[in-house]
C-alpha cells in the first residue's frame, strides 16, 4: 500500500529533537532525500513569504520608498 | 525454484566508483556508512567490459549479458524517425532485464535512473527513466518532463516536483566541494555550473529513490547514480597529487571535488540503508573504475567516447545482508555477474544464455544455481514495452535510407545525415570491440573490415582490425592492414611498431621482437611503455632475470596489471623462487580471477613447494575456466594418485583427458645419432606422412636425410604448429619430449641405442664438422644424456596421452623385419614393413661396424 505524502514535513535529530532547517539548505538535507528536500523547500518558501511580507509592510509604511 | 536467500534486494549503482579512492577515505573515517557495509559483507573488484561505455555496461549489469546480445551498444542511436540522433532508448534492448523476470513472477520492482531506461517500462512498480533529472533551461523558464519519464504516468506529477534545479543550490551545497568558490570567474570558468548540475542531478535521483523506499512496498529496487563518474570526468585532473600540467590556482580551487563527491555519496547511502531496513540484501556496484593516480591520461584523443580512456578496468562490488558472508573478499567478479547473483538470491534459476556467473563465494551456504535455457523464452507479463514499441534503431535507419532512395521520403539535411552516419559508424566500432572483448573475433573482423573500407583514414578502426587479426594469429592479414595504414597515413606510429613486435613474438621470433622493443624503449623512454612486451620476449628466450626486471618495471608503473604479476610469477617460478612466485600469481588472480594460466602456474609453484592440497585447488580452478588444459589435468591426476591418495578423483581426471585430445601424432624420438632419421625414413617408406620442411639437407653425416622440421626446435616456446602435425610423424629429440603439449595423443617410437655408440657417433660427427677434436668426449654431456634417458623411462609411461615403444637400434640393423613388426603392431598394423626393411643400409653404420 502506498502511503500518502503528508503536507508538512519535519526533520528530527537522532535524539528526537526538531532540527532547525537552515533557509540556505545543506548537503545533509539533500542526502536525506525527498523528505529533506521537501522540508527545505517549505522553510525556503516560508522565508520568501516572510521577506515579501516584510517588504510589503515596509512599502505600506513608506509608499514613496523604491523597492 | 531454489531456496530464497534474500527477502528484498537493493541494487545501488555508483558509476565509476573505484577502491583506489574509497579505501583511503574509509581508512580516514570519511565514508563511515560504506565502511560499515563493507565490514559486514563481502567486497571485491568488479571487472568491466570493453569498451567501458556506461549505458552498455549498466544494461549488462541488468541483464547478465554482453552488449552484442542485449543490443545497447552506444550513448546515442539513430532516431527511428530518421530525424537525427537521440540518446539511447530502453526500447533498443533486445532481452529481458532482471526486473522483467521479476515482473513475470508478480514481484514488485522499482527502477530509478537506470541507463538507459527511457521510456519507462510498464512494470509492476515505479520506473523513473534516465531522462528524468536533467534541467536544460534556466530556472525561471518552464521545466517540462518528457512523456514516458515516469511509470505509472499518474505519478509523473509527484516525481516532477522532486526534481532539483541547479539554480536552487546555494553556497551551503557548493562550498563543501569548492571552499573558495567565490574566487571563480564564472564568465571564463564554467566548472562551477557543471558542478551544480551534477549535485542537482544526483540529488534528484536520490529524492525519487528515497520517496519510493519510504512510501511503497518492494521486492527489488535498482537505483543508479551517475555523479561519481561526472565528478571524476570533470575534476579528477585536479585531484591530488597535482598533475604537472595543472596550474596551482586551479589545483587549489578544485582539488577537493572528487573526494567531496564520494563523501556525499556516503551520506546518501546512509539514508538509503536507513529507509531500506535491516533485512535487506544490498548490492553496491560500479560499472568500471576511474584512474585517480599516475595512470590519469595527460591528454585525450579527439575522438568520440575518448573520456572512456580515463576509466580503469575494475569497479567495485559490495554485498551485505542475510546469507552473505561477513568481512570477506570475493575474487573474479564481473559486472555480468549481478543479474545471475540476484536471481539466485531470490531462488530463481539463471539463464544458460547469460554471460555472467553467480558469485557463489559471497554466500554463507554452498549454492548450486539452477539453470534454464533462457529467460527470454519464458512467456508471461514481463512489464516490457509492447513488441510494436520495441525498436531496432539501426534497422530503422537502414529502412529509412531505403525509403529515401526510393523517393518516398525526403532526404534529411546534410548535417543530420552526417550525424546519423557518424553514430552508426561509432556504434559499429564499439560493437566490434564488444565482440573482441567476448572473443568473437570473426564477427569483429567483419564489422571492422567494412568500417576500414569506408573510412580508410580513421586509424582507430584500422588499428582495431589489425588487433583483431593479431588476436587469432592471422599474421599476414595483420601485416596487410598495417601496411595499408602506413600507405594511407604516410607514417608508422609507435602503436604500429609495437604491433609489429607482437607479430614477431607470435611468429616465434623473440630475438627480433626484443630488438625492436628495446629500440622503441630507447627512442621514446618517456612516451611508450614496452615493459610487458619486453618481459614476454625475455620469457620466450628464457632470460628469467631480465623478464623479472621488465615485469617489475611495469608493476612499479601499474600495480594493478594482472598480466604483469603473472609474468613476474613465471620468471620467479623458473628461477625456483617458489614462495615469491606464489605471491605473484595470487596477486594476478586477485586482480583478474578469470586467468586460467595464472591458476595453472600457481598450481605448479605450490606443487614445487609440496603444498599438494592447495596445488590441486589451483589446478581445479584452472580447469574450471579452461577444461582443455590437459597438462593441468595430468598434474592433478598425479597429485591425487601419489600425494593426496584419492585415486577415484584421479581416475575422473584421467578419463577427461581423452575428451580434450585434439588428435594423434606419431613421434620418433631418441638421443641425436640414435637412428631417429633412419626410423623416419622407414615410416615414410612404410606409408606414413612425415612432418618435415626439408630445410636441413642430407650430408655426409646423414646421407639419406634428417627428416626434421625447423619448428620442432622451438617446441619449448611455440606449440601452435602442432595442429599441422596431426596424423603425421614428427621427429623430436628426446630432450624435447617433455615439451609436447598435453592436448594431443602421442605414439612415441623411441630409438634405443647403446649410449657409448651414440656418444661415439655424435663425437665423430662433430669431428667431421670440425667442431671437436679426437679424444675430447665431454663426460658431463654423457651424464646429461643418461639422466635424460632415465627421465624418459620414468616420465613417459605416467602420461595419460602417451604410449611409448623402445626400438633397439642394434636389432633394427641386424634383424629389421622382426623389429619393424613390433613397430607396425604398435602403430596399428597398416605399414609396409617389407619396404621399410629395405631402408637399412649397414654400410652407413660406421661407428657400430668399427666397434
Amino acid at each position: 500500500m502506498e502511503k500518502k505524502q503528508t503536507n508538512k514535513v519535519s526533520i528530527t535529530t537522532n535524539d528526537g529533537k526538531p532540527f532547525q532547517i537552515p533557509v540556505e539548505g545543506s548537503l545533509g538535507l539533500l542526502a536525506l532525500g525527498y523528505k529533506g528536500l521537501v522540508a527545505w523547500r517549505q522553510v525556503r518558501r516560508q522565508y520568501q513569504k516572510t521577506v515579501v511580507a516584510k517588504q510589503t509592510q515596509k512599502k505600506e509604511k513608506n509608499p514613496d520608498t523604491k523597492s | 525454484m531454489g531456496k530464497r536467500i534474500a527477502k528484498k534486494v537493493l541494487l545501488i549503482g555508483w558509476d565509476a566508483a573505484d577502491w583506489k579512492i574509497i579505501n583511503p577515505l574509509m581508512d580516514a573515517g570519511h565514508m563511515p556508512t560504506l565502511e560499515k557495509l563493507v565490514n559486514g559483507g563481502v567486497i571485491g573488484n568488479f571487472a568491466t567490459l570493453d569498451p567501458p561505455l556506461s549505458p552498455t555496461l549498466w544494461t549488462s549489469i541488468a541483464t547478465g549479458k554482453r552488449p552484442y546480445k542485449h543490443g545497447i551498444i552506444g550513448f546515442t542511436e539513430p532516431d527511428p524517425s530518421g530525424k537525427g540522433v537521440r540518446p539511447v532508448y530502453i526500447t533498443s534492448r533486445k532481452v529481458k532485464a532482471i526486473w522483467n523476470i521479476f515482473n513475470q513472477h508478480g514481484m514488485k520492482s522499482h527502477v530509478i535512473g537506470w541507463w538507459p531506461s527511457h521510456p519507462a517500462e510498464p512494470i509492476n512498480g515505479t520506473m523513473v527513466s534516465n531522462l528524468y533529472q536533467r534541467a536544460s533551461k534556466p530556472i525561471n523558464e518552464p521545466w517540462p518532463m518528457l512523456d514516458g519519464t515516469v511509470h505509472p504516468p499518474e505519478k509523473a506529477e509527484l516525481f516532477k516536483k522532486l526534481r532539483i534545479h541547479p539554480a536552487e543550490l546555494t553556497p551551503a551545497h557548493i562550498l563543501p566541494f569548492i571552499p573558495d568558490a567565490i574566487k571563480i570567474d564564472q564568465e571564463k570558468d564554467k566548472r562551477l555550473g557543471m558542478l551544480t548540475k551534477i549535485i542537482a542531478d544526483c540529488s534528484t535521483i536520490h529524492a525519487a529513490a528515497t520517496y519510493i523506499l519510504e512510501n511503497e512496498e518492494w521486492d527489488f529496487l535498482g537505483v543508479y547514480y551517475d555523479a561519481i563518474d561526472h565528478f571524476c570526468h570533470g575534476f579528477m585532473k585536479f585531484h591530488p597529487p597535482q598533475m604537472q600540467m595543472i596550474p596551482d590556482d586551479l589545483y587549489n580551487l578544485y582539488k577537493d571535488v572528487v573526494i567531496s563527491g564520494y563523501k556525499y555519496h556516503d551520506m546518501m547511502l546512509e539514508r538509503l540503508l536507513q529507509l531500506a531496513g535491516p533485512d535487506v540484501t544490498v548490492m553496491l556496484v560500479s560499472d568500471h573504475g576511474f584512474h585517480p593516480d599516475h595512470l590519469r591520461p595527460i591528454e585525450l584523443p579527439k575522438e568520440p567516447a575518448a573520456p572512456a580512456l580515463e576509466h580503469s578496468p575494475y569497479g567495485i562490488v559490495v554485498m551485505n545482508g542475510p546469507g552473505i558472508k561477513k568481512d570477506e573478499r570475493i575474487y573474479g567478479a564481473s559486472i555480468l555477474d549481478v543479474t545471475p547473483t540476484i536471481l539466485t538470491m531470490f531462488g530463481f534459476p539463471i539463464g544458460a544464455d547469460m554471460d555472467g556467473n553467480v558469485l557463489v563465494n559471497a554466500f554463507e551456504e554452498a549454492i548450486v544455481p539452477d539453470k534454464i535455457d533462457s529467460w527470454d523464452d519464458v512467456p508471461g507479463d514481463t512489464g516490457e514495452h509492447p513488441k510494436d514499441r520495441q525498436e531496432d534503431p539501426y534497422a530503422a535507419a537502414e529502412a529509412m535510407e531505403q525509403l529515401i532512395e526510393l523517393g518516398y521520403i525526403e532526404r534529411p539535411s546534410e548535417n543530420i545525415e552526417k550525424a546519423i552516419k557518424n553514430t552508426v559508424n561509432e556504434n559499429n566500432y564499439y560493437l566490434s570491440r564488444m565482440y573482441i572483448n567476448g572473443r568473437k573475433y570473426n564477427e569483429a573482423i567483419e564489422i571492422l573490415t567494412k568500417l576500414f573500407e569506408e573510412n580508410p583514414t580513421v586509424t582507430r578502426y584500422s588499428m582495431r582490425l589489425a588487433h583483431a587479426y593479431q588476436s587469432i594469429n592471422k599474421i599476414q592479414e595483420t601485416r596487410d592492414v598495417l601496411s595499408k595504414i602506413k600507405t594511407t597515413s604516410g607514417k608508422e606510429t609507435i602503436s604500429m611498431k609495437i604491433m609489429e613486435g607482437n607479430l614477431l613474438l607470435v611468429e616465434n621470433k623473440p630475438k627480433e621482437a626484443m630488438a625492436l622493443f628495446e629500440k622503441i624503449e630507447e627512442e621514446m623512454p618517456n612516451i611508450t611503455r614496452v615493459n610487458m612486451q619486453l618481459g614476454k620476449c625475455y620469457l620466450a628466450l628464457k632470460k628469467w632475470k631480465k623478464a623479472e626486471d621488465a615485469f617489475q618495471n611495469e608493476l612499479q608503473h601499474d600495480p594493478g596489471n594482472a598480466a604483469a604479476h603473472h609474468g613476474l610469477g613465471v620468471s620467479l617460478l623458473r628461477r625456483k623462487q617458489y614462495d615469491a612466485a606464489v605471491e605473484s600469481f595470487l596477486n594476478a588472480v586477485g586482480l583478474t580471477y578469470f586467468f586460467p594460466f595464472a591458476h595453472y602456474h600457481l598450481g605448479e609453484a605450490l606443487y614445487m613447494l609440496g603444498e599438494y592440497e592447495r596445488s590441486a585447488e589451483a589446478f581445479e580452478v584452472c580447469l574450471k575456466m579452461a577444461p582443455g588444459i590437459n597438462k593441468a589435468r595430468q598434474l592433478l591426476t598425479n597429485i591425487y594418485n601419489e600425494h593426496l591418495k584419492k585415486p577415484e578423483i584421479a581416475q575422473d581426471h584421467k578419463a577427461k583427458i581423452a575428451e580434450f585430445i585434439k588428435g594423434d601424432i606419431v613421434i620418433v624420438s631418441g638421443l641425436p645419432r640414435s637412428g631417429t632419421s633412419m626410423m623416419m625414413q622407414m615410416l615414410d617408406t612404410g606409408g606414413l606422412e612425415v612432418f618435415t620442411d626439408g630445410v636441413r639437407k642430407s650430408d655426409e653425416n646423414n646421407p639419406k636425410g634428417y627428416y626434421e622440421h625447423e619448428l620442432v626446435k622451438s617446441l619449448s616456446r611455440n606449440k601452435t604448429w602442432m595442429k599441422d602435425a596431426m596424423g603425421k610423424v614428427v621427429k623430436v629429440i628426446s630432450q624435447l619430449v617433455f615439451e609436447l603439449p598435453a592436448n594431443y595423443r602421442y605414439k612415441i617410437i623411441f630409438m634405443d641405442r647403446e649410449l657409448d655408440e651414440v656418444i661415439q657417433s655424435q663425437h665423430k660427427m662433430l669431428i667431421r664438422d670440425g667442431k671437436a677434436k679426437e679424444d675430447t668426449i665431454n663426460i658431463r654431456v654423457v651424464n646429461a644424456f643418461k639422466q635424460n634417458l632415465e627421465r624418459i623411462h620414468n616420465w613417459v609411461p605416467k602420461q595419460q596421452n602417451m604410449e611409448i615403444i623402445f626400438v633397439s637400434h642394434r636389432n633394427l640393423i641386424n634383424n629389421p623385419v622382426e623389429e619393424l613388426k613390433k613397430v607396425n603392431d604398435f602403430l596399428g598394423g597398416t605399414l609396409d614393413t617389407k619396404a621399410m626393411a629395405t631402408v637399412v643400409d649397414k654400410s652407413l653404420h660406421r661407428e657400430k661396424a668399427a666397434k
